[in-house]
């Protein structure tokens, strides 16, 4: 009777991810819409191998903004820093920042990537603390009608201000990252090579107290 | 608060050990911080959360998991994909009460039933996407608002184009901004050059202010190939002439389309809960050839 229970919950099992498989696989794409992705989405390899890329250049910018707004850092390492920080983007990238005020309206503000990380530099305290996770989230990479490849990627980021001992202003901001791939010729080996560069960034203000 | 809602926070509150295992090597804290139970609730929002629309087609469609990785069959064992589709639906949406006679609330569970037993899902390059924004603009220095449609093309590349824009404007903008409708001349020459990238969606259309207030510029290439409409062009005119200033889009709306017989409208809903950001506000049955929202506001005629 035991085994008979046993074999009776086995085949039920069976039975159950014979269900859930076929739900996975019945949500498969149409041809149709294969074909165009196929038409305007990189291969799997490829998309492997620039998803890393990308991960490694947001890490970058990261690493860039914790030491540019680092105030206890020597100035010309901060200096340097915006510089490399700019050199990723591609040229016009700007920053969007929104937040929702008291009154529940919504506050949109744009900005130049310079100005952008200009005023990082300057910001009026006397500790500034730059905490991010890793990318939460990145879509596949797509042709635009000029060639490129575009993608967007999710990150997360703390931001704490200090005057003295005390935090003056700390938000958790969500941002997302433009991200453009573009054949760029290499001069010194007579050839063209995939760059990415970072572009246009929305950032929303989730969690804000000051 | 709904028992299907319940449910599915039970779901949540169950799953959120099942996250935190696979999510360990994702994500990074600096070294020198010590992990709060706060920061571990961040951390459990930020995967919860629909960041992007992209990923709420992903969910839609019961291709990926929380983690953004392809749905396999242990995460199928624990969340069915109609579970899954129930956590796109905006939690505090009024009309979710507890009553058992809810319209609405049936509509959704009819919905859900629908797309699971079809199998139904979203082409995330469908011309039936569209998104509808407002936008702040200035005419003759004085704030105002605009309404503009757009939809995705797929011709060399992925690329929005405008479809139209909300039909009361151009009457407001007689009001407000002094012209005249013969000064509307032929001014314009195809310059494939001006194109909306792809998943500028993404990033709230950040890119349509440089777009848009490019002087001397054919604007008209950014039309859509099948909603073309005059007042697109007087739009485009209005702010050749610096009459209009484009700032900024205030806020996206999705219509979904691209499912038989419903219209889906997605918004962004910004606040710290696990339930946020790309979320369904807002479901309807549809007679699939007419949409009656686009003619309206838009006077323009969806066909299949």
């Amino acid at each position: 009777m035991k085994i008979l229970n046993c074999f009776l919950l086995a085949s039920l099992l069976v039975c159950i991810t014979n269900v859930r498989a076929q739900q996975i696989s019945k949500t498969a794409r149409s041809s149709k819409e294969a074909k165009i992705v196929d038409k305007i989405e990189l291969k799997e390899n490829e998309v492997g191998l620039f998803k890393e890329q990308t991960k490694q250049k947001v890490e970058e910018f990261q690493q860039h903004i914790i030491i540019l707004g680092d105030k206890e850092q020597p100035q010309d390492k901060r200096n340097m820093a915006e510089h490399q920080a700019l050199k990723l983007f591609y040229k016009g990238a700007v920053m969007e920042v929104s937040h929702i005020d008291n009154k529940g309206k919504t506050i949109i503000k744009s900005r130049s990537m310079e100005d952008y990380l200009y005023r990082l530099k300057t910001l009026p305290y006397t500790r500034v603390v730059i905490d991010y996770y890793d990318i939460a989230y990145i879509t596949d990479f797509v042709k635009g009608p000029d060639n490129k490849y575009y993608a967007v990627a999710t990150i997360f980021q703390e931001f704490s201000g200090f005057v003295g001992e005390n935090i003056k202003y700390t938000d958790i901001t969500q941002k997302e990252i433009e991200i453009i791939v573009e054949q760029v010729e290499d001069k010194f080996y007579n050839e063209k090579r995939w760059k990415i560069f970072l572009g246009n960034i929305k950032a929303t203000e989730t969690k804000a107290s000051t | 608060m709904n028992p299907q809602y319940l449910k599915i926070k039970n779901l949540i509150i169950f799953l959120i050990p099942i996250i935190f295992q696979f999510a360990q090597p994702l994500f990074r804290i600096s070294a020198q911080e010590i992990i709060s139970g706060n920061k571990k609730y961040n951390e459990t929002i930020f995967i919860l959360r629909i960041k992007q629309f992209n990923e709420f087609i992903e969910r839609f469609n019961y291709e990926k998991d929380f983690l953004n990785k392809k749905i396999d069959e242990d995460f199928a064992s624990k969340i069915s994909r109609s579970e899954y589709i129930s956590l796109l639906f905006n939690e505090e949406d009024l009309r979710l009460d507890t009553s058992n006679t809810n319209q609405y609330k049936k509509l959704i569970e009819e919905f859900i039933s629908e797309v699971e037993d079809s199998s139904y899902r979203i082409n995330k390059y469908s011309e039936k996407i569209f998104i509808e924004l407002n936008c702040v603009i200035s005419c003759n220095d004085k704030t105002s608002y605009i309404q503009l449609l757009l939809n995705q093309e797929i011709n060399k590349g992925l690329k929005w184009t405008i479809c139209a824009i909300n039909k009361e404007f151009i009457d407001e903008l007689h009001k407000t901004c002094h012209f005249t409708d013969s000064s509307l001349i032929s001014f314009v020459k195809y310059d494939s050059t001006n194109y909306i990238p792809p998943y500028s969606n993404e990033t709230n259309f950040i890119v349509l202010k440089k777009l848009l207030n490019k002087k001397n510029k054919n604007l008209s290439s950014l039309n859509s190939s099948y909603f073309n409409s005059d007042r697109n062009n007087i739009f485009y005119y209005l702010i050749n002439q610096g009459i209009i200033k484009f700032h900024h889009v205030d806020k996206i709306s999705y219509h979904i389309l691209d499912i038989p017989g419903w219209s889906i409208v997605i918004n962004n809903f910004i606040r710290n809960t696990e339930n946020s950001g790309w979320l369904i506000s807002d479901l309807k049955t549809i007679d699939s050839k007419n949409y009656q929202y686009f003619k309206e506001e838009f006077d323009i005629e969806i066909s299949d």
